[in-house]
């Protein structure tokens, strides 16, 4: 064998050897590394790559910020509280009852709803929140703003009852 | 805050979120003003933030202070060096200085030191906060929950149970399934004796324990998601809804069954994106923090 296919048969050996190497290690790691402060950037891919189109704006308070965006027709805002923690709601005007919310709250696993009050007017909060400062991975990220469109799927069944 | 924002949406029946007001994030996140020293007053109520009963110590040396308080059974002191920067410590019996440099060899966070005062030798676990880089009160609540884990882990390596330093973020393997076993070591680790059972129609496994004086239930849902939670007597859900409002990373419930009614403090954590060690660590700890919270809100 010339030498130069000796080396291409070597560098192409090498290559599927990598290409296998770095499947076990995705597999050992399936979500990445953790983090103890999540970035705006890192927010922002997640949501890019979850097709999410958001639209950003700042809070009153220093590394606030809040993504608005739409899921399944539902208006969704995720906060960012300085990558400490994050914050997830849907807002629903329903009339509603503080003995339903409390139904709701028996049987949620990974949300609450929170009835505010403002005179005769009412509105439903649903919301989740996650605290990043015990370490957070990409994959919980992920998940807690997917697993949200399923609670406010079940959510609104619940309330149109 | 939240009644303002409400106000605009009312008349919607799913609330654009372009109209939402900013809201402020409730108790539970700790301050993000950051620090380039602090004084003692500040120290002084970081400390009480953190539910800690302490008694403050003069030194020799001015501004030097000394807060002394008890957490998971350890005396812990607080050295206070003119806002400059703090140490925690914690004295143990003395031991040979190998078994202390075999601690401070895997040991990521604090260090063993064999001491001697006029009474005899010492070892000292102790670990450091350089403030004068800046630092938030999150920084210091960090600082003193690595240093509790740390201790723990100390003083099982002490009674011979091996080294299990607290784990390095970033170097943890990732899981998105959580063993019971997994669940065990760190009910272990941080020196809890549970009572394990199983919970009905193959759901899961349940562990109750106290903690802070507390009883408390953590559940594994097939190794998909954990919760936590713990049991006070019933509240009015005006006061439970209130609760929840002011509050984040916990669910206030008002339960009834067959004529007892009582109110629940749940925190779940979802395991199927991927966790480490040291979240479910994390998850169950901090929960110690929601109870007191908790209990100072509504008194049981």
């Amino acid at each position: 064998m010339q030498w130069w296919k000796q080396g291409t048969a070597l560098a192409i050996t090498a290559l599927g050897l990598a290409l296998i190497w770095g499947q076990v290690q995705a597999q050992d790691q399936p979500q990445g590394q953790v983090m103890r402060n999540v970035s705006t950037e890192k927010l922002e891919k997640i949501l890019g790559d979850l097709n999410i189109t958001f639209k950003k704006s700042t809070g009153k308070k220093e590394g606030t910020f809040f993504y608005d965006y739409d899921r399944n027709n539902y208006k969704i805002r995720l906060h960012n509280y300085n990558g400490k923690d994050l914050w997830i709601d849907a807002l629903f005007n329903d009339r509603t009852t503080l003995e339903e919310v409390n139904k709701w709250n028996v049987r949620a696993k990974f949300t609450r709803a929170v009835l505010i009050r403002d005179g005769d007017k009412e509105t439903i909060s649903l919301e989740s929140q996650i605290d990043c400062l015990g370490g957070i991975t990409d994959g919980m990220i992920r998940q807690f703003v997917n697993r949200f469109d399923g609670e406010i799927r079940d959510f609104v069944k619940f309330i149109s009852k | 805050m939240r009644l303002a924002f409400a106000l605009t949406l009312a008349a919607l029946v799913a609330a654009p979120a372009s109209a939402l007001a900013q809201r402020e994030p409730p108790a539970g996140g700790g301050g993000d003003k950051v620090y380039r020293a602090l004084t003692a007053e500040q120290m002084e109520s970081m400390l009480k933030n953190f539910n800690l009963e302490y008694k403050k110590n003069d030194s020799k040396t001015a501004g030097t202070y000394y807060y002394d308080y008890k957490k998971h059974n350890f005396s812990i002191r607080l050295y206070f060096y003119n806002g400059k920067d703090l140490m925690v410590d914690t004295i143990f019996k003395d031991m040979p200085l190998e078994k202390l440099n075999e601690w401070n060899t895997k040991a990521k966070f604090s260090r063993a030191c064999l001491h001697k005062d006029d009474k005899g030798p010492f070892t000292a676990l102790e670990f450091n906060l350089d403030v004068l880089g800046g630092i938030t009160e999150g920084t210091v609540r960090q600082f003193l929950s690595v240093f509790e884990e740390e201790l723990k882990a100390f003083d099982k390596f002490v009674d011979g149970g091996g080294i299990t330093p607290v784990p390095v973020p970033g170097n943890e393997k990732i899981i998105t399934s959580v063993s019971d076993q997994l669940v065990e070591s760190i009910l272990n680790a941080l020196n809890h004796k549970f009572k394990k059972g199983a919970l009905q129609n193959n759901g899961g496994t349940y562990w109750d324990f106290k903690s802070k004086g507390q009883d408390l239930r953590l559940y594994n849902y097939n190794g998909k998601d954990l919760m936590i939670d713990a049991t006070f007597k019933q509240m009015p859900l005006e006061k439970i809804n209130k609760y929840n409002l002011d509050r984040k990373f916990i669910r206030c419930v008002s339960y009834s069954n067959n004529n007892n009614t009582w109110t629940a403090l749940e925190s779940n954590l979802d395991c199927a994106g991927g966790v480490t060690e040291s979240i479910v660590r994390h998850f169950i700890t901090v929960f110690d923090e929601e109870v007191a919270a908790f209990l100072k809100a509504a008194p049981n």
